[in-house]
């Protein structure tokens, strides 16, 4: 049967329209969290129906349930806020296009992705680069300015462009895992805003705090489910043995570190691989080490859960990257400034702080 | 089974539900661009690593990047494309001569990438392909060096009149 719930609130009311299947002999359990912001995001219900006789689920499980039942879901995001989101991102974007890496090769060896289907090799004309950069250049500009309709067009386009010019540079024969970031954080930020334009008349989806609100939650869900990938293929490669099987990265240890001394003959990177010799000698230290690591990337996706857990998982994202990189010499700065932007979100956390903690998380 | 339909039609409303498409999506797609499952270092073994490099005729290392602009971690994937490529053919050839094909279609891509450099750093002369397996022995972490491909050295450009 519907119920209605109304609350007064200090400055307003809120109404929350309750509607439940009661089912003959069955207790039902609803709890209701607050939104956000009484302005913006529908107020999210939870319901629970227990068959007659269960017995209440044990302390530890409740307080699992409230874990996961309190936030994971898109809130409000200030406009300033999200400006200056879109004005880093579109600053990384052309960075990550101006590099002269792909527009090097006359050829595409090995193609890949779209590679297989449209011939890139117009990338090595001459003109391409520019081409690119000036496409690339306008379309951020309309991205930056962040109206319904510049959002619209200038999305997809930066989205066709990171994924061409990366495409053509994966197309050679090896595969370089270091950008797809910036083109799935794209891809989903262009079906957020297709969505909310084909439902824009729904009262829920107009409101803008709310549209940079989803297009937040997705822009972080990509890169934290990004990382949910990596974990499952070590899982699934390995078999579940990764976290036991990893001292054996000692052996990657070295071949980075050779890798990367065979590159210029860099004097300072000729010395023994220390590193990978501790790895190899303390194989239940290196465990402990690399497993944080790994479930770190397992559960990334609790950085959907609010503000301080983004800001928390992004931490341990970039320090994990950190580590990689003084471990193997592996540079992941477009991922780690992706990371960044979106999860550690530094302009937030600054006026926070500035307001004293009064606003609101 | 009310409650788990209802659970069920929850879970496919709820947000993040498409990003566990995503997650099976990246793991379905392979690597086809921006999609990926990631899958580097996903599975250390005790099997040896293998690494390529650029050396001279006389085998002493080249500083790759600085000649061709590009990396030895790369090369080593495509040199393992390569090799994997003709291996999935079923090659009748036998490993040492599948390696050393792998090993010219690297070469002819630095050699090729070198020339579009300033001319101090086009490789011209002969170079070889060295392979560095790095295994886990008794006594510890072991490296050993082998060629596994050469090229010759190019034709001396003629005189412009």
């Amino acid at each position: 049967m519907p119920i209605t719930i109304v609350r007064k609130h200090a400055s307003s009311s809120v109404r929350l329209s309750i509607h439940h299947e009661a089912h003959e002999g069955h207790e039902v359990f609803l709890s209701i969290e607050e939104p956000h912001d009484v302005n913006g995001g529908a107020p999210s219900l939870r319901s629970e129906s227990i068959a007659p006789g269960g017995r209440d689920p044990p302390f530890c499980m409740l307080k699992i349930r409230q874990f996961f039942q309190n936030g994971f879901r898109p809130h409000p995001v200030g406009a300033t806020e999200w400006l200056i989101m879109r004005v880093l991102f579109a600053a990384l974007i052309l960075w990550d296009l101006y590099a002269p890496g792909p527009y090097v090769f006359s050829s595409q060896p090995s193609p890949q992705g779209i590679a297989k289907i449209f011939d890139l090799t117009w990338l090595n004309q001459p003109w391409a680069r520019g081409f690119v950069l000036i496409t690339a250049g306008v379309a951020s500009v309309f991205y930056i300015w962040g109206q319904r309709i510049a959002l619209l067009a200038s999305l997809p386009v930066l989205f066709s462009l990171a994924t061409i010019v990366r495409t053509y540079e994966n197309s050679q024969g090896f595969t370089d895992h270091s950008h797809q970031l910036i083109a799935l954080t794209l891809l989903a930020q262009t079906i957020v805003v297709w969505t909310l334009f084909f439902k824009r008349h729904h009262q829920q989806y107009r409101d803008r705090a709310m549209e940079y609100g989803w297009l937040l939650f997705y822009s972080q869900g990509t890169i934290a489910a990004t990382y949910v990938v990596a974990a499952m293929s070590k899982i699934m490669r390995s078999t579940g043995m990764w976290v036991f099987n990893s001292p054996y990265l000692a052996l990657d240890l070295v071949k980075s570190k050779r890798q990367n001394y065979y590159k210029y003959l860099d004097e300072e990177l000729a010395t023994d691989p220390e590193k990978a010799v501790w790895v190899f000698e303390n194989p239940n230290l290196a465990r402990v080490l690399f497993g944080g690591a790994f479930f770190l990337e397992l559960f990334a996706l609790f950085a959907l859960r609010n503000r301080p857990w983004a800001l928390a998982v992004g931490v341990g994202l970039i320090a994990m990257h950190r580590g990689i990189r003084w471990m193997m010499g592996l540079n992941f700065l477009t991922a780690e400034l992706i990371v960044a932007v979106f999860l550690l979100n530094i302009p937030f956390w600054a006026a926070w702080i500035f307001s004293r903690g009064r606003k609101t998380l | 089974m009310v409650v788990e339909s209802v659970r069920l039609k929850k879970f496919v409303r709820h947000p993040v539900f498409p990003l566990f498409i995503f997650i099976l999506a990246s793991q379905a797609t392979g690597e086809f661009y921006p999609f990926s499952p990631f899958s580097m270092y996903s599975n250390p073994t005790p099997r040896p690593m293998r690494l390529y490099y650029l050396a001279d005729s006389e085998g002493n290392a080249l500083p790759m990047t600085w000649h061709a602009g590009s990396s030895p971690a790369r090369m080593t994937k495509t040199f393992n494309r390569h090799k994997g490529k003709m291996e999935d053919e079923d090659s009748p050839l036998p490993d040492a001569e599948i390696r050393r094909i792998a090993g010219e279609v690297v070469l002819n891509q630095l050699r090729e990438l070198s020339l579009k450099r300033t001319k101090h750093r086009q490789l011209r002369d002969e170079i070889q392909l060295i392979e560095l397996s790095i295994s886990a022995g008794k006594g510890g972490l072991e490296e050993n060096h082998k060629a596994v491909a050469s090229l010759k050295a190019m034709a001396t450009e003629s005189p412009q009149n």
